[in-house]
């Protein structure tokens, strides 16, 4: 019964994934933080200089001999790992803006074919949007391993510094993605053909909702700006770890951008739903 | 299927479906016996779709009801029950044996090699993604699915749409087959000789609404034309459009054809009256029938 709805995030996964391993490759060549020699092993620039500051950063392997690429670093900071889940929680979530047109999409010509199985509506969507949320949280476990894999590639591992509420980051972004899913899914579940476009906006529109809460304007709007940015993702989307994450003029904590995101994830999800069950083909 | 076993395989009540102003189904009443092949005629926009989908709980009725074997259509039903649309509903981006493998893993009653069969029937490229098929092969690849998981019910829209001759005989082959296997088929075409040929049942529908309904032979033998030559222009005939057993009357120059229900011994005495160079009784064909259920020429 999951098959085409697994076909179809498979599809979407592969895409991402390659494109997620051509940036860990473009990353791994041309690092701002590293200087690259490709297919010379006879001692390079980076190396000298490494040489000669190795003893201001101590010890830890900063260069590395692999398959004809030679890497030098010079990081003085510690890397946090709540960084790293930020930005798998980012490529996910714009994986989940992606595949949340699954119900637009069977709504775009293929409802006598959805419809016409042994399941219920929702049964049918649940399915559907059960296999989407695993596809999104296996790309999210993909990029932490392929971001830690570029890390122990270029000998960075011993800067990776764990925050004390790394637990609760990553809570925040996994959900994160999913909140973008559910919005994604309710703004566009009983939309014919315009859901692309809607998904690929949602962003743009998020982003500018965000800036207007740094805009001077009269006090009702700015309320209603306000207002309408507690169901932006994006204000939740600060990768800080403790609950000073504040943002633009609305401060939110930790626990409540985790409860916020979950929240937008269910209402749009059960938004979707009920879209979804009032259709007709 | 489960159901009462007495109960027509589908009975449609006094459906009607509106969307805003309009009326695409208009108070349509048809019981279809289990095992029959039922033939759904009508122009286009007549509503033979939207029937369709109401009957598949694709569109809510605005009033009226369709029941299976006295039962209000439920998911489970579909276990045994096959719809194809008129434009086949495929996912352009997998390929045929990913849409038969769908198949599989949703209906128990798959069969594999039916599939297998049917495809090669239709000389079906099952590794193409649908996307990349003909509008014929699209249909056949439909119809594979359609009837590859053996059901009881098939309801078919237009299903010989965009194939050649040769397949579309093969389309009448299988609902023949179908239902001397006990399925109950419905399907409408615009095409009526492959009614005529298929259909032991036929219900013409106009703008919405029902105006013929019954067995095809019943009523070709019902319905006559009575078809007579003048060395003139046809003569209007006094009394003979105002003849309860007169359908339709069509004068062409010399013709004059009248569309008759029953033996219509009174139209051809009145016809006879005015004098022709030929009178004759024909039969009429389906054709004939439902251009003049429609009010067509």
């Amino acid at each position: 019964m999951f098959y085409k709805e697994f076909l179809r995030v498979r599809n979407f996964f592969v895409v991402f994934a390659l494109v997620m391993m051509a940036i860990g490759l473009v990353v791994l060549l041309f690092s701002g933080h590293a200087k690259v020699s490709i297919g010379d092993d006879s001692p390079s620039t980076a190396q000298a200089e490494h040489a000669a500051t190795a003893d201001k950063f101590g010890p830890g392997p900063s260069q590395v001999h692999g398959t004809g690429i030679v890497i030098s670093n010079e990081p003085n900071e510690p890397f946090p790992i709540s960084a790293l889940l930020a930005f798998a929680g980012l490529v996910a979530a714009i994986f989940a803006t992606g595949i949340g047109c699954g119900l637009a999409c069977e709504n775009n010509g293929h409802l006598e074919i959805a419809w016409t199985r042994p399941a219920s509506r929702v049964g049918y969507a649940a399915r559907l949007m059960a296999v989407d949320i695993a596809g999104i949280l296996a790309i999210f476990a993909f990029t932490v391993l392929l971001c830690l894999g570029v890390i122990y590639a270029v000998g960075l591992q011993h800067y990776l510094a764990l925050d004390p509420k790394v637990g609760a980051v990553l809570a925040r972004f996994l959900v994160y993605p999913l909140a973008w899913y559910g919005i994604v899914c309710g703004l566009t579940a009983s939309v014919r053909g315009r859901a692309g476009a809607i998904a690929g906006f949602s962003w743009l529109g998020a982003a500018i909702l965000l800036a207007l809460l740094d805009l001077k304007m009269p006090p009702v709007l700015h309320a209603i700006v306000k207002t309408l940015n507690y169901v932006n993702p994006l204000l939740y989307g600060n990768f800080a770890s403790g609950d000073e994450a504040s943002r633009h003029i609305v401060q939110i904590g930790l626990p409540i951008s985790i409860a916020a995101l979950s929240a937008i994830a269910v209402v749009g999800i059960a938004a979707a739903l009920t879209q979804w069950r009032a259709l007709e083909a | 299927m489960a159901g009462h076993p007495e109960a027509p395989a589908i009975e449609i009540a006094a459906l009607t479906k509106r969307y805003g102003a309009t009326t695409a189904v208009d108070d349509v009443s048809i019981a279809i016996p289990e095992g029959t092949i039922f033939g759904l005629l009508g122009t286009n926009g007549a509503g033979k779709t939207t029937t369709f989908k109401c009957a598949m709980g694709l569109a809510r009725p605005s009033a009226g009801s369709v029941r299976f074997h006295g039962q209000a259509l439920q998911p489970k039903m579909f276990e045994s029950m096959s719809y194809m649309p008129e434009r086949p509903a495929l996912y352009d981006w997998m390929t045929g044996m990913q849409h038969l493998e769908a198949a599989r893993r949703t209906f128990a009653q798959y069969d594999r090699a039916r599939a297998r069969e049917l495809a090669d029937l239709f000389a079906l490229d099952l590794r193409k993604r649908a996307g990349k098929l003909s509008k014929g092969q699209q249909s056949a690849l439909g119809l594979v699915l359609a009837f590859s998981i053996r059901p009881q019910v098939l309801v078919l829209d237009e299903p010989s749409s965009g194939l050649d001759p040769l397949h579309q005989r093969h389309v009448l082959d299988l609902m023949i087959d179908a239902a001397a296997g006990g399925a109950t088929v419905v399907f409408s075409s615009h095409q009526i000789g492959q009614v005529e040929r298929a259909a032991e049942r036929v219900a013409i529908l106009h703008r919405g609404k029902l105006v013929l309904e019954g067995v095809v032979e019943d009523l070709k033998a019902q319905e006559k034309i009575v078809e007579a030559t003048f060395e003139t222009d046809a003569p209007t005939i006094a009394g003979l459009e105002a003849n309860a057993s007169v359908r339709h009357l069509m004068r062409q120059g010399r013709l004059l054809r009248a569309y008759i229900r029953g033996t219509g011994d009174g139209v051809v005495a009145a016809i006879q009256a005015a004098a022709p160079t030929s009178v004759r009784i024909l039969d009429q064909n389906l054709e004939d029938i439902f251009l003049v259920a429609v009010g067509g020429n």
